[in-house]
């Protein structure tokens, strides 16, 4: 149950990036709906559900976007297990948590991306890729609670189906 | 060391870092084509997409049909005040353009006029429901005196009544107080007669000025001024018989006439300062101008 509906939210995530997102804002780039998926999930279940999520939802991402696949995959990883580390010691019921951890894993996530790309020789222009980052970070911490609470009615939901 | 490998959480972790870092490493390079998993999953995609895409679009659509709407809305209030001004502009334009007229019809009249005559204009109307005068801006500092001749390019209007400085009653041929009448003739049958004002409000009563009864009149018969008029010209449209009564033997003993003019909407009258004696066959603004029995 709980994939199968993760599985639906990350579909339905990766379409409305590319579609809806994509279309209406007005912006060269769109809110990373699936990074902040991943990070909100590490902070609701902590840090290996976070990486399997993020490595899940990564690859999905990788594979509709083809090139190299796994780069976002592992970065997503990485958000989502750094991201799990908190989950104990947050109240989860804060908006401002999420907002303020899916800002610092866009930078985290987006520079360690940027590098990997670059790596693998990638032709990337560093600067400008560079000073995208702050404002999607600023974007993503924007839509962050909403999704956040999204996935913590799911969790409540899912938590009291179990019982 | 052993026991970090015996770590089943840290195993997982590492091997899942093995495989994405291999698949990193197997992907990275220039690819034929893609592979299988990659291909189904964005073949399976594309209907959503699409409908997604598809829904977006139409929200798109909708939100800039809503701006598009607004934008109009004040467009249109902006046209509609322009319209509004230019209107009231034409309007004035063409009131201008009105006078202008009446005034060159004024001009060309004064100067056709065999008679010397005053323009004026009307400036007030009687108040009472009474009486049939109106008042105009000329009076006996313009040379303007008691019973001259008020006419307009139409035909008769009146007579000058009480004179002020600088303005004039008219009396106009309607009006019923006694003593207002016209020497006149019935332009057909040469028929002399008296058009005395008042009857039916904006009438007047024609009766016959030498027999009892007229001889020969018919309805929608013209009646001009005629040589006894003291104060009129000869020749100058009165106006039409439009009713009469007969008596016994069918004869018509008083019969009815509208004005030429029509009265009630005068705005420049003429007041014939002197007048000229014309020749016999002269008719009134030259015979052009005049009015025919039909």
């Amino acid at each position: 149950m709980r994939l199968l509906i993760l599985s639906i939210w990350v579909i339905l995530g990766v379409v409305v990036q590319s579609t809806w997102l994509a279309s209406l804002l007005p912006m060269q780039f769109t809110p990373d709906l699936v990074l902040i998926m991943t990070i909100s999930y590490g902070l609701l279940r902590g840090p290996n559900q976070g990486l399997l999520f993020g490595m899940g939802a990564g690859f999905f991402v990788d594979l509709l976007s083809g090139n190299i696949i796994g780069i976002r995959a592992l970065s997503k990883m990485i958000a989502g297990f750094c991201s799990g580390f908190m989950e104990k010691n947050i109240f989860k019921d804060n908006l401002l948590v999420p907002a303020l951890a899916v800002f610092i894993g866009t930078i985290v996530c987006e520079t360690f991306n940027l590098f990997m790309f670059t790596a693998f020789k990638m032709n990337i222009g560093i600067w400008f890729k560079l000073l995208e980052i702050l404002p999607l970070a600023c974007l993503n911490a924007i839509v962050a609670p909403v999704i956040y609470h999204f996935f913590l009615r799911i969790e409540r939901f899912l938590a009291e189906r179990a019982k | 060391m052993f026991q970090l490998f015996m770590n089943r959480l840290i195993l997982k972790i590492a091997l899942i870092l093995l495989i994405t870092t291999w698949v990193i490493y197997a992907t990275s390079h220039p690819r034929a084509q893609e592979g299988k998993i990659e291909y189904f999953l964005n073949t399976a995609m594309v209907p959503l997409e699409s409908s997604f895409n598809y829904l977006g679009k139409m929200t798109g659509d909708t939100l800039r049909t809503i701006t598009k709407l607004a934008q109009l809305k004040e467009e249109n209030d902006r046209l509609q005040t322009q319209v509004s001004d230019l209107q009231a502009k034409q309007l004035g334009l063409n009131a201008l353009q009105a006078e202008n007229k009446r005034l060159r019809d004024a001009l060309q009249f004064t100067a056709d006029q065999p008679h010397e005559v005053i323009s004026a204009g009307i400036i007030a109307v009687n108040p009472s429901n009474w009486n049939c005068s109106v008042i105009i801006n000329k009076g006996r500092k313009d040379g303007i005196q008691k019973n001259m001749a008020v006419i307009s390019p139409e035909g008769v209007v009146g007579r000058i009544g009480e004179v002020r400085a600088h303005s004039a009653e008219v009396i106009m041929i309607t009006d019923p107080r006694q003593g207002n009448y016209i020497g006149g003739v019935v332009q057909r049958t040469r028929d002399m007669v008296f058009v005395v004002g008042g009857n039916h409000r904006g009438e007047c009563t024609v009766q016959p000025a030498v027999d009892n009864y007229f001889k020969d009149l018919q309805k929608n018969d013209l009646v001009v001024t005629s040589e006894t008029s003291e104060i009129f010209p000869r020749g100058l449209p009165i106006g039409r018989v439009v009713y009469f009564i007969q008596r016994v033997n069918n004869m018509v003993t008083k019969a009815y006439l509208k004005p030429v003019v029509d009265l009630g909407k005068l705005e420049i009258v003429y007041i014939i300062k002197s007048k000229k004696e014309l020749p016999p066959e002269t008719t009134f603004g030259g015979s052009e101008n005049a009015p025919t029995n039909p």
